[in-house]
């Protein structure tokens, strides 16, 4: 795929799993690799750019499994862009699909 | 692959970026292992599932990497000086050209250089640090540094034009003498040293070239492997050793109580040379001394040829295997042989005692300095002419004026001229 679409979308994904509460990282990553095939590896970095952002925030909490979690908060921010992106992602995907079609009758 | 070596691999990697970026994605995967181990996961499924690190490194955006560009910049010139009494001084200084001299007072000044292009920046950097008494500084290679850079490659191509050439950085180092010890190294990058007083210098090159000038130093130990080392007016205390692996070495206005220069595949030359021991050793290079002074001389090579000119002393021993020895020495004792080489001696007057021996060389002596000797040649098949007479046979035994040089010449098809 595209990256710079697959970018688009990931970022979108991950602040999407956020409108319904904070999570840590590995939950993410857990969330978006039942749906989708990527290295989770690559959602590191786009939840650090988020936070650079400042469409998201982190915090620490203790944790029995060894190092603290990072929990990321979406930001009011945050939640405006995710809202303007998934709208932008819901014409585009409109159009392609009607594009597709077309193209197929 | 298990934890620790994908970690490894991961920092290294990581390493083209700046440092709060690195800790945090190095804490984000430890974090990930351990929850993924919590859950019952190998570490083999966990690596899997954090999958290739060059694709997560090309999710970095180029903000990421111009930060770090503009930190690397800020570093690529540096410049310190430092007034502590170091007990020694090493510098690294990779494939950067280092120069090293005296410094003129009493302080050690730092002054690095590096005028190559981001990726280059990016790739080297200068560091300095003390411990123990000991002041080090030099270049460093980012490791992982060139896998590290590909990834930044793919991300923009601003540094696509692919080589890696390292001109440009340079690093130059004052030295004050009352630092007892200075050791300097590079790989590729030449090394300069002049005018140091310190008491002992050990200096290093792998591929770079290495010039010794004006040094007054206790000891003093060059090496090289395929660099060429060039030295010219040393005055070394106690001990001097050169060495190289392929590297010639050529030394000039020389002088030390005890002097070695050995190489492998190299050519030794030395001339202006004031010693008492003087050990010139290859395998298959060429050796030549040229004026020097010295009570024992001995040189060694197996293939190549050998070469003395205008050579006092004690002792002059000489031995190769292929190669020719044309000795023009005045000494009181020498010693040859050769295995398919000739041997020439001449230039003599104090000689007492001379035994030159070939296989299947030719040997040829002159005495015509030389008030009296006794003479004893053998050969097996080649043809002896001694001072004017053809000898038969396979010995000759012979004497003149007072006979005090003993003179002792065999070959075994070689011919035999003693003049």
């Amino acid at each position: 795929m595209n990256t710079q679409l697959k970018k688009g979308a990931l970022e979108l994904c991950v602040l999407s799993q956020l409108v319904g509460g904070d999570k840590y990282g590995y939950e993410l990553t857990e969330r978006i690799s039942e749906e989708m095939s990527i290295a989770s590896g690559t959602l590191y970095p786009i939840l650090r750019r988020l936070k650079e952002e400042a469409y998201v925030t982190t915090y620490l909490v203790e944790s029995e499994s060894g190092p603290a979690r990072k929990y990321y908060h979406l930001t009011q921010k945050g939640r405006e862009y995710q809202q303007s992106m998934q709208q932008e992602w819901e014409q585009f995907q409109t159009a392609v699909s009607r594009l597709i079609k077309v193209q197929s009758v | 692959m298990t934890k620790s070596e994908y970690m490894q691999a991961l920092r290294e990697k990581l390493h083209c970026y700046n440092g709060a970026l690195q800790q945090e994605i190095l804490e984000d995967y430890e974090q990930h292992f351990a929850e993924g181990m919590a859950a019952g996961r190998t570490e083999e499924e966990i690596i899997a599932e954090l999958g290739n690190i060059e694709d997560m490194l090309q999710e970095f955006s180029e903000e990421d990497l111009k930060q770090e560009i503009e930190a690397v910049e800020a570093q690529a010139n540096q410049n310190g000086s430092y007034d502590t009494l170091y007990r020694e001084v090493v510098i690294e200084g990779l494939v950067a050209d280092v120069e090293i001299s005296a410094s003129g007072d009493d302080q050690l000044r730092v002054n690095y250089v590096n005028e190559g292009n981001e990726a280059q920046k990016l790739r080297y950097y200068f560091y300095q640090y003390e411990e123990d008494g000991v002041f080090y500084a030099g270049v460093k290679e980012r490791k992982g540094g060139s896998d590290g850079i590909k990834g930044i490659k793919g991300i923009w191509g601003l540094f696509s034009n692919g080589s890696w050439s390292s001109d440009n950085i340079e690093l130059s180092v004052e030295i004050p003498a009352r630092i007892p010890a200075v050791k300097l190294r590079t790989t590729s990058g030449d090394l300069t040293v002049q005018r140091l007083r310190n008491q002992s210098v050990e200096a290093q090159c792998a591929s770079g070239d290495l010039r010794l000038e004006k040094l007054r130093c206790e000891q003093l130990h060059g090496m090289t492997q395929s660099g060429d080392l060039e030295a010219e007016e040393l005055r070394v205390g106690s001990k001097l050793k050169l060495n190289s692996t392929s590297g010639d070495l050529d030394v000039t206005d020389v002088s030390a109580p005890a002097m070695s220069l050995q190489s492998t595949s190299g050519d030794l030359r030395a001339e202006q040379v004031q010693t008492n021991n003087l050990q010139l050793q290859t395998a298959s290079g060429d050796l030549e001394v040229d004026e020097a002074v010295s009570d024992l001389i001995h040189m060694q090579t197996a293939s190549g040829e050998i070469e003395c000119r205008d050579v006092r002393g004690g002792t002059l021993q000489v031995v190769t295997g292929s190669g020719d020895a044309e000795l023009e020495a005045d000494v009181e004792i020498c010693i040859g042989k050769t295995g398919s080489g000739s041997i020439s001696l001449e230039g003599c007057a104090k000689l007492q005692k001379v035994q030159l021996y070939s296989a299947s060389g030719d040997v040829h002596l002159d005495l015509e300095m030389v008030e009296g000797a006794t003479i004893v040649t053998h050969t097996a098949s080649g043809d002896m002419v001694i001072r004017g007479y053809e000898a038969s046979g396979r010995s000759y035994n012979c004497s003149y004026g007072s006979g005090a040089c003993q003179v002792e010449i065999t070959t075994a098809s070689g011919d035999i001229e003693v003049e």
